[in-house]
Parts: C-alpha cells; sequence; structure tokens
C-alpha cells in the first residue's frame, strides 16, 4: 500500500512539473487560453492598482481576439522581462555570452507569449515563432542635451548602423541583457562605448526614464517603443540613428505547442485579409505605417 | 320751360358727378402713394437687418475659426514635431514619426469640421520660416504664398490675419495663425476656408422668387453669395435699394442688392387703378366712404401680412443662430476646460490657479480679509517616480491630488503647478491658528501610506505657507514667497511645513547661487580634498587617512561643507560630489603606499545611498580605474543612513563588505544608535564624535560614556577611532582606555595632498 502510494505521488509531481506547454487540444479542453507578458510599450499596459487591475494594448486585444477565435476564455499572466521565457517552456533559462543556460525546472504557468518580442536566433532555439506580426529595430537614443548629434541618414542603413557604431566610443550606453537590446546581438563591445547594464527588475519601458535619470547618456531602444517615447517625453530625448538592421516581432509558442500555433497563424492570416488587424495596429501605432508601409 | 329745367338739373348732376369721379381718383392715388412709400421704408429695414444679420454669421464664424486655429498652434503634434525637429533628429529615425502624427491631426481637423454639413476648410497646410511646408492637407496641389503677408506674420508678430487673394478669377479667402515657441514665431498655418460655407451664411434668408444679390466684396474681387436676378442688368439697375456692411476683422464689405417692393408685389399698378376708375363711375357716390375705408383696410393687412412674415424669417433664423451659439458655447466650455485643468489629476493648472489666487486677493481686499497659499512638493516622489516608473508615478499623483482635494473647505482651490508640486488657496483665513490648523490639516492626509498593486508607499509633503496681505499683495509675490516657504521646510527635514518669513528670501537665494556655483565647481573639478591623518595612539604613527571635501570659489571665498554638502543633497549633485572626492582620494592615496600601508576614509552621505546599486557601480569602477585596493577603504556612514532599516541598504553594505571595503560608522553617539545594527551591517570600524571627546576632561558623564562604547567596541571586536582630540589629556585618556587611534587637531588639522605628504615623508624618514 505504501508502495502504491509513493508511486502515485511521484506520478502526480511528474505531471505538475512536466515541462511540455499545452497544445491546441488541451487548451479547448480547459477552456482557458494562457496568454503570458509584460508591461512593454503600446503591446501591453498592466496595472495592479489595489484590487483592481487595468489591462490593454496590441497585443492584450490579438490574444484576447485569438481565444474568442478557439472559443475559449482568456486570461492574462504577468511576469517580468528576464522571466518571461521560463514558466513558458518550463525552465529556468538565462541568454549569457552568446548562448542559452538552463537551470532548475519550473512549473509551466502560459500557452503563449506576446509582449512585443522581438524574433531572435537564441530564442528561436528555445520557442517557436509564429508568422511575424510586427516590425522592429533598435535604434540608439540619447536625452536632447547629450553631445552625439542625430546622423544624417545616407540612405543606406548598413552605413548608417556603421556611423552610429562609430559614435559612441567612450561614452555610456544604457542596455539590457536577454532582451533585443543586449549589446553582444550588435557587437556593441567593439565599439568602445562604455555599456551600462540594466537591472533585471527594470522593464524594457522604464529605459528611457534611465537615461532621464542621468543612469547613462543614452540607451538602446527598439522602434515601437521609441515611438511611444518620443510622443510622451518630446523635447527630452533625440533619436541618433539604428544600431540594428530590420528586424520582426512574432508571438512565441512552446516547440512542442505545434496545432496551437498553426492556429495563430490562420487566425492571424484572417485578420490580415480582412483589415482588423491594421486596424488594430493604427489604434495603438499610429505612427509606424510611416516607417514600415511595406509590412502592413 | 319744365323740361329746359330738368336738362338743366341733369346737367349739374353729371357735372357733380364728374367732379366727384375726379376727386375720388385723386384721393385714391394719393393714399395709393402714400401705402407704397410706407412699404418701402419698411422694406430697407427689413433689408439692412437681414445684411447685418448676415455679417454678424460671417463675424462670429471668423471669430470661431481663429479660436480653433489658435488650438491647433498650440496642439501637442506640433508641440512634439517642433521640440523633436529641434534636437536635430531626420525624418528615417523619429523625425517621421512626429510629422505622421502632424498630417494626420491637419487631416483630422480639416475632414471634421462642419458647419451644417458643410466642410470649414478647404486645406490646411504648416509652413516654416523660410516658405516651406512642413505639411499640408492637398500635398499634390502646389500652395500659392506670393500673395500671403507672411512676412507680416514671422517678423512683426501679428498672431493671426485673414486675407483675401485672387487666384485665376476666383477669390479664396484665407485664416492665417502663426505658431510660437518660446516667443518665436516658427511657423504659419495657413487654412483655406471653404467658400460655399461663406455663400451659405451670407444668403441663409434669400428666397429663389425674390430678386436679390448678395456679395462679399474684398478689394481683390468679389464672392458672389446669392443671386436670384434674371439678368445681369435686373441686378444693378438703378431702382433696386443697395445696402453695405463692412464685416470687421476681415478684408470684406457685404453688399447687398434687392429689388424695390413696387415691381414685385405693389397693389397699385396701372391696371387696377383703371380697373376701379371704370368701376368707379356707377358707385361714384354710394361707394365713396366705403371705398375709402376699405383702401384703409387693405393698407393695413398688407402691412400685417408683411410684418407676419418678416418675423416668422426672424424666428426661424433666430432659432439657427440660438443652436449654434449654444454649441459654440459647449465647445468653448470643453476648450476652456482643457486649457485650466491638468489633465492627469483634473485638477486646476497653473494659469487657473494664478487666476484664481488674483481673484481670491481682490475679494481680500474689498473685506479686509486674509488668503493662505500653501505650496506643497511631495518629499520623495522624485525617487519612488524615477525607481518604479512613470505609471505608478502618475497613479500616486491621482491619489494624492484625491486627497489633497478632501483636506480642504469646499471653497478652497488645489491646483496641480508642475510635477509633484502642487497650490492650495485658502481664503478668509482670519487668524495663525486658524493658518496652522489648516496646513496641518492637509499634511495629516499623508499620515497614511498610498497602497498600489499590493505595495505601501509611504509618502509625505513638505508646504510653503504665505499670507495675503502680509507676505505679498499680488498672486506672484505671494507664490514666490511661499517657494521660498517651502525650501525653508524643506531645509527641517521631509513632512515639514513653515510660514513665510523675509530672512527665508535671503538663504532661498543663496541657495540658488551655491547651487548654481556648485555645478559650475563640479564640471571644473573645481572641488578639492583635504587629508587629516588618522594616529595609532600607542605609538604617535600615522595609520590612515580622512579625505575631506573643501570648496573656495572666487566670488563667495571658502564654503562650509555643511552648508554646500546639504545643498548637493537636495539637488541630487551629491552623487558627482561623493564620485569626485572618492576618485581623487583614491589616486592620492594610491601614490602614498610607498610609504607604508595607509587606510584612506572617506565619507558617504546617506542621499547617495537612495541609488544604492549606482554607488556600488561607482565605487567598484573607481577602486579598478586607480588600482586601489578594496582592503584599504574605510565607508564612513552615519547613523541616520540606518534608520529606515532599508533592503536595499542591507545589499548594497554586503556587496561592499564583500568587495572588501571596511564599514565605519562615523560620529557614533550623536544620533540613531541601535546597537543591534553595528552587528546586523557588520561594522568593522567606529568613531567617537567629537563632542564627546571635547568634554571629556570637564564631563564625568562623557567620560563614563565614552569608557562604555570602548568597552562595548571591544566586545564586538570593533576598532574605535577618536575624533576632535585637541589636547594631549584628551589622548593619553583615549589611549589608557584601550582606544587605538585618533585624530584631532593636536596631531594635524586637515591638509592639502602636498602638504599631508610631506608628514608621511618626515614619519618614514624617521
Amino acid at each position: 500500500m505504501k508502495g502504491k502510494s509513493m508511486w502515485l505521488a511521484s506520478l502526480l509531481l511528474l505531471v505538475a512539473t512536466s515541462s511540455f506547454g499545452r497544445d491546441l487540444d488541451e487548451i479547448k479542453q480547459a477552456g482557458v487560453l494562457r496568454h503570458i507578458g509584460v508591461s512593454y510599450a503600446n503591446f501591453i499596459s498592466y496595472v495592479e492598482e489595489e484590487r483592481d487591475h487595468t489591462l490593454k494594448g496590441l497585443d492584450v486585444e490579438l490574444i484576447q481576439g485569438f481565444a474568442e477565435y478557439l472559443g475559449v476564455k482568456y486570461q492574462f499572466v504577468p511576469k517580468q522581462t528576464h522571466t518571461l521565457y521560463d514558466n513558458l517552456i518550463g525552465r529556468k533559462l538565462r541568454y549569457v555570452d552568446g548562448r542559452v543556460e538552463y537551470g532548475e525546472t519550473l512549473p509551466i504557468e502560459g500557452d503563449l507569449i506576446a509582449a512585443g518580442v522581438t524574433i531572435l536566433d537564441w530564442r528561436k532555439e528555445v520557442v517557436s515563432f509564429s508568422t511575424p506580426y510586427f516590425p522592429s529595430a533598435v535604434w540608439l537614443m540619447s536625452r536632447s542635451d547629450h553631445s552625439l548629434k542625430p546622423i544624417k541618414p545616407s540612405g543606406n542603413l548598413a552605413k548608417d548602423i556603421k556611423k552610429v557604431k562609430s559614435m559612441i566610443d567612450g561614452h555610456r550606453v544604457l542596455v539590457k541583457a536577454q532582451s533585443c537590446l543586449d549589446p553582444s546581438l550588435y557587437r556593441l563591445e567593439q565599439t568602445g562605448a562604455e555599456l551600462v547594464m540594466s537591472p533585471d527588475e527594470r522593464k524594457l519601458n522604464e529605459m528611457v526614464p534611465a537615461i532621464l535619470n542621468n543612469d547613462a547618456q543614452s540607451t538602446l531602444i527598439d522602434v515601437p517603443d521609441a515611438l511611444v517615447a518620443l510622443d510622451k517625453w518630446a523635447g527630452e530625448i533625440k533619436v541618433i540613428g539604428p544600431i540594428s538592421e530590420h528586424q520582426r516581432m512574432g508571438v512565441a509558442f512552446p516547440k512542442e505547442s505545434v496545432e496551437l500555433r498553426q492556429a495563430f497563424n490562420c487566425y492571424l492570416k484572417e485578420m490580415r485579409a480582412d483589415g482588423r488587424f491594421n486596424q488594430l495596429v493604427e489604434k495603438y501605432y499610429p505612427t509606424v505605417f510611416h516607417f514600415y508601409r511595406d509590412f502592413f | 320751360m319744365k323740361v329746359k329745367l330738368e336738362r338743366t338739373k341733369s346737367n349739374v348732376a353729371i357735372i357733380f358727378a364728374g367732379v366727384v369721379l375726379i376727386g375720388y381718383l385723386i384721393v385714391l392715388l394719393g393714399l395709393a402713394n402714400v401705402g407704397q412709400q410706407r412699404l418701402l421704408s419698411s422694406q430697407q429695414n427689413e433689408l439692412q437687418l437681414r445684411v447685418n444679420q448676415y455679417a454678424n454669421h460671417i463675424e462670429t464664424f471668423f471669430s470661431q475659426s481663429h479660436d480653433e486655429m489658435q488650438h491647433l498652434a498650440n496642439h501637442k503634434a506640433l508641440d512634439t514635431f517642433f521640440a523633436n525637429l529641434n534636437s536635430g533628429m531626420s525624418m528615417e529615425y523619429g523625425l517621421g514619426a512626429s510629422l505622421h502624427k502632424l498630417d494626420k491631426t491637419l487631416v483630422q481637423i480639416r475632414e471634421h469640421k462642419m458647419i451644417e454639413g458643410i466642410a470649414v476648410y478647404q486645406r490646411i497646410t504648416l509652413i516654416d520660416p523660410h516658405g516651406r511646408i512642413i505639411s499640408d492637407t492637398h500635398s499634390e496641389a502646389p500652395v500659392s504664398q506670393q500673395e500671403l503677408p507672411l512676412s507680416e506674420l514671422f517678423e512683426q508678430q501679428l498672431g493671426s490675419k485673414i486675407v483675401a487673394t485672387e487666384d485665376n478669377g476666383q477669390i479664396a479667402v484665407t485664416q492665417l495663425t502663426t505658431v510660437y515657441r518660446h516667443n518665436v514665431a516658427i511657423g504659419v498655418l495657413i487654412a483655406v476656408i471653404n467658400p460655399e460655407l461663406l455663400k451659405k451664411l451670407a444668403s441663409a434668408l434669400e428666397q429663389q422668387q425674390q430678386n436679390s444679390e448678395v456679395i462679399l466684396k474684398a478689394k481683390q474681387g468679389d464672392v458672389v453669395a446669392w443671386n436670384s436676378f434674371d439678368t445681369p442688368q435686373s441686378a444693378t439697375d438703378s431702382a433696386n435699394l443697395s445696402v453695405n456692411v463692412k464685416i470687421v476683422g476681415t478684408p470684406f464689405e457685404l453688399v447687398g442688392r434687392f429689388s424695390p417692393i413696387g415691381k414685385r408685389e405693389l397693389f397699385t399698378s396701372t391696371g387696377f387703378v383703371a380697373a376701379m376708375s371704370l368701376m368707379a363711375v356707377p358707385v361714384i357716390i354710394g361707394f365713396f366712404y366705403l371705398l375709402r375705408f376699405n383702401t384703409s383696410k387693405l393698407l393695413l393687412e398688407t402691412q400685417v401680412k408683411l410684418s407676419e412674415q418678416q418675423q416668422q424669417r426672424l424666428a426661424r433664423s433666430n432659432d439657427a443662430l440660438r443652436r449654434e451659439i449654444s454649441r459654440r458655447r459647449e465647445s468653448e466650455l470643453a476648450l476652456e476646460y482643457q486649457a485650466n485643468h491638468d489633465q492627469l489629476t483634473g485638477l486646476p493648472n497653473r494659469k487657473y490657479g494664478q487666476n484664481a489666487l488674483d481673484s481670491a486677493i481682490e475679494e481680500a481686499k474689498v473685506d479686509g480679509s486674509r488668503v493662505l497659499v500653501m505650496y506643497s512638493d511631495l518629499d520623495n516622489f522624485k525617487r519612488i517616480n524615477d525607481s518604479q516608473g512613470h505609471l505608478l508615478g502618475d497613479i500616486l499623483l491621482r491619489k494624492t491630488s484625491k486627497r489633497l482635494r478632501s483636506s480642504i473647505r469646499d471653497c478652497d482651490e488645489v491646483v496641480r503647478f508642475s510635477g509633484d508640486e502642487f497650490l492650495l488657496i485658502c481664503a478668509g483665513v482670519n487668524s495663525h491658528t486658524m493658518a496652522h490648523e489648516l496646513v496641518q490639516r492637509v499634511q495629516r492626509q499623508f499620515d497614511s501610506p498610498f497602497g498600489v498593486e499590493g505595495n505601501e508607499y509611504h509618502i509625505s509633503t513638505s508646504i510653503g505657507v504665505a499670507i495675503y496681505p502680509e507676505d505679498g499683495e499680488d498672486a506672484e509675490t505671494l507664490i514666490k514667497h511661499a517657494d521660498a516657504a517651502l525650501y525653508q521646510a524643506k531645509e527641517q527635514g521631509a513632512g515639514t511645513y513653515s510660514f513665510f518669513d523675509a530672512n527665508t528670501t535671503q538663504l532661498f537665494k543663496r541657495s540658488e547661487l551655491l547651487e548654481r556655483k556648485l555645478r559650475s565647481a563640479l564640471s571644473s573639478n573645481g572641488l578639492q580634498v583635504y587629508y587629516q591623518p588618522i594616529l595609532s595612539l600607542q605609538d604617535r604613527k600615522i595609520v590612515g587617512t580622512e579625505a575631506l571635501v573643501r570648496w573656495h570659489d572666487e566670488e563667495l571665498g571658502w564654503v562650509a561643507p555643511d552648508e554646500f554638502i546639504g545643498i548637493a543633497e537636495s539637488t541630487g549633485l551629491i552623487h558627482q560630489v561623493g564620485q569626485q572626492v572618492l576618485a581623487i582620494a583614491c589616486e592620492q592615496a594610491n601614490v602614498w603606499q610607498r610609504y607604508g600601508s595607509l587606510r584612506l576614509a572617506v565619507n558617504f552621505s546617506t542621499a547617495q545611498f537612495r541609488h544604492g546599486d549606482k554607488l556600488l557601480q561607482q565605487i567598484e569602477n573607481t577602486l579598478a580605474e586607480h588600482h586601489f585596493s578594496p582592503e584599504l577603504l574605510d565607508i564612513e556612514v552615519t547613523e541616520s543612513l540606518l534608520i529606515h532599516n532599508e533592503s536595499s541598504v542591507h545589499s548594497v553594505m554586503g556587496n561592499l563588505r564583500e568587495m572588501g571595503c571596511r564599514l565605519s560608522i562615523d560620529d557614533f553617539g550623536t544620533g540613531y544608535s541601535a546597537l543591534s545594527y553595528l552587528q546586523q551591517f557588520s561594522f568593522k570600524k567606529l568613531k567617537i564624535d567629537r563632542a564627546f571627546v571635547m568634554k571629556l576632561e570637564d564631563n564625568e558623564a562623557d567620560r563614563a560614556l565614552v569608557s562604555a562604547i570602548l568597552v562595548m567596541a571591544k566586545a564586538l571586536d570593533m576598532t574605535v577611532v577618536a575624533e576632535g582630540i585637541e589636547t594631549e589629556w584628551q589622548a593619553s585618556f583615549l589611549g589608557q582606555h584601550q582606544c587605538e587611534f585618533g585624530q584631532g587637531y593636536l596631531f594635524s588639522k586637515p591638509l592639502p595632498a602636498d602638504e599631508f605628504e610631506l608628514l608621511l615623508k618626515q614619519q618614514a624618514s624617521a
């Protein structure tokens, strides 16, 4: 009897700590789609206020629509930027020195991540991405009183990137590990810039307040966040120029959730075909069309 | 004879009848003429009224379009664009987004501004001072700028102007509005008014069945708003009635031409008179009085009918006007609300606050009462805002606004002045007791913490108070003095309040001057570091030095450290001061290691620990840069740092200890001495404050206290440094009681680096 109980307990433990994400059938059976995200630009704005909370943003509406499309309820699972992937794949992970390191096993708490996630090579090792749904790139932004001057575009992106990198030698640049603002992705170590690593707990949308607070003279920033910041802190900040080539954002799924990812791609295709997707983008990023007309 | 008599009677009757008939005709025609004159006069009045009304409509319209364009000139989209343009950004990288938003704003206004279903603007264009187009709702068509008086707007500070221009035979009406930033004209909005709307406004009461023409006349040409004459000749007939009205504030004159009433509906036509004359023959005498009566009645009925028609037309146009006025009033109220209120908190803004204070002062002048002005500033808001993000900061500001609002009387005002600064205006304050009560009531609102996202945030407010009329007789002075009093309150510590007194202003001015000079000293590395030796009390050898910052300014002379450190702490400059002092001292102490191992003690302010991670990084970088061993560095902090027992401080202190730095508690015994912290933070060194050492000889209690501190330090395995040793007696007492180290004027005052080095050299060669 004792032996049986032990066996049952071990099985339960195995189920509880299983490192396999749910696929479409299991989600439909459970009746709820769990969206992992973190407050970021106009993709997600999540604020807990005493007993209530507010949740809005492009990704929120996109995934709420997906849940409706699947006929299940929607649930938001708030996480921190540096732990975003851990509870999707069920493992603690860190991206250090150009490679992914896996840590202890963790419970799986969500079915997908949608939080303006840039598709990067190391992330593709860890998760599978949907069809890209939003364009991006990384720019260098500084306080407007800083001596760095915005570049004059040459018409050639590669040349512009080279120009910006050549200007930051000796300057303090705020970066963030494990995000699209990780300096190793753009070989910034070779530029001579003094790289100031942002603490883990700082959110991506706090990079601009950090340079306004003199933590560094400039920061890396991705385009969607830059568009929000230029509007919010007009006159206090300036874009110097590009640091990266064009990038794309996608919704991240566990590798094994193949059917769920396919269902999302179908849903996205329908949204794009009937114009609802562009309406959604227009609502949250009206100016993005100016830069990425071809993408939309 | 009888026949002759009858014929004579008959002739007389005929002659009589003829005379009566002639008389009748004369009377009839006379009456008709009088009626006609009265009708013509009535028509002239009606037409004058009508054209005046058109002119009023157009004036009101231009006034509204002027307001709309002013509002657009101050729109956030324009603000953002010009701010980003000024920072030198390119269209490809950043500026394009601001331009896109600006384009959309102009298009939205052009498409959505309608009056009675007619678009108000045909085109809106924004140009820069060089005449280059920044944004345009019709970018495909060129903008003709030659005839526009743009130089007047850019150079003569002319805010706005309505102009008429001629283009291919068409008259265009344009509203020009200058866009200012920081009182400099940086653009002009060119809004082309839809002529169809002007035509509609200038012909609202015209009807096709009446012959009339209404023209907007300008020097450059005419805009025909209405023309219902059959031929061009009939419009210019000299018999037509003509009314001219100047439209104030525009280059236009409104001209109305109307056919006279006689050609339209006059009842005394030739046919009518002939018929009446013929009919009169058989009824000459019998109907004479009846006809006369009838003529009068007809005249009267016609006048009444015309009057009714006029009244109905006026009532219709009045209704339309009333609706329009009410719509505009609502729009004006909404604009006024936006202009006077802060969007985040819903509180009145700075502009409104200053007006409200002006009004309160005016009322107080009349009834001889006092007005209390509180200038409130949240003490630790900036720190929370910077560390926790602006979203949380915004929530806290909204909650603060609610608490402030609930803390005052209904008749008082709370104004968001800027950032985390609020102005509270309380009228009818009759005594200082009442003033104190009001201020304390506001501060009590901050007793309980603010709960957000399950966390609690303790925020206090400092308040500066000024009272009308004692502290100033106008709003500007009162606000300035309340601000000065706030500064005074801040000096006393967080969560305090202070009433204005004239000395505060002096202090305030000095503080401002010191802050400015300190910034300049920091940028030119103008701070100096002095070194006071720390000696072993057993053999009187120098074992270490305490680095002390000194500042000499050409204008101010030597500035006391207490004074400028306080200012550096309140302005955030302390981080730079700390950085410079540490860098200079490490570099210097590294050189002095050649004379033997020398410890370096550096003071760190509590304020520096507010950004603990940054401080840690700073110390690490500086030590690495100057190759100074952390094991030789004593980090001296005061007891005030430990009061709040913050986890962030724990973490930084732990990291410093792990790096190898030694933690030292400075000025021990003067502040908040909880012995548990000495162990908790693993302090290795304790410095007895000079206040105890100075009185050792005379005060037995101090001798007992110092002995107790030394015993305790020994038990906790801490070394002790006594500060402020000035006499040999003090040095030997401390030495006998196992105090290892000392510093003070007995051994040496703080010295510049070269003089301190001489001491080291002497010691090395001895």
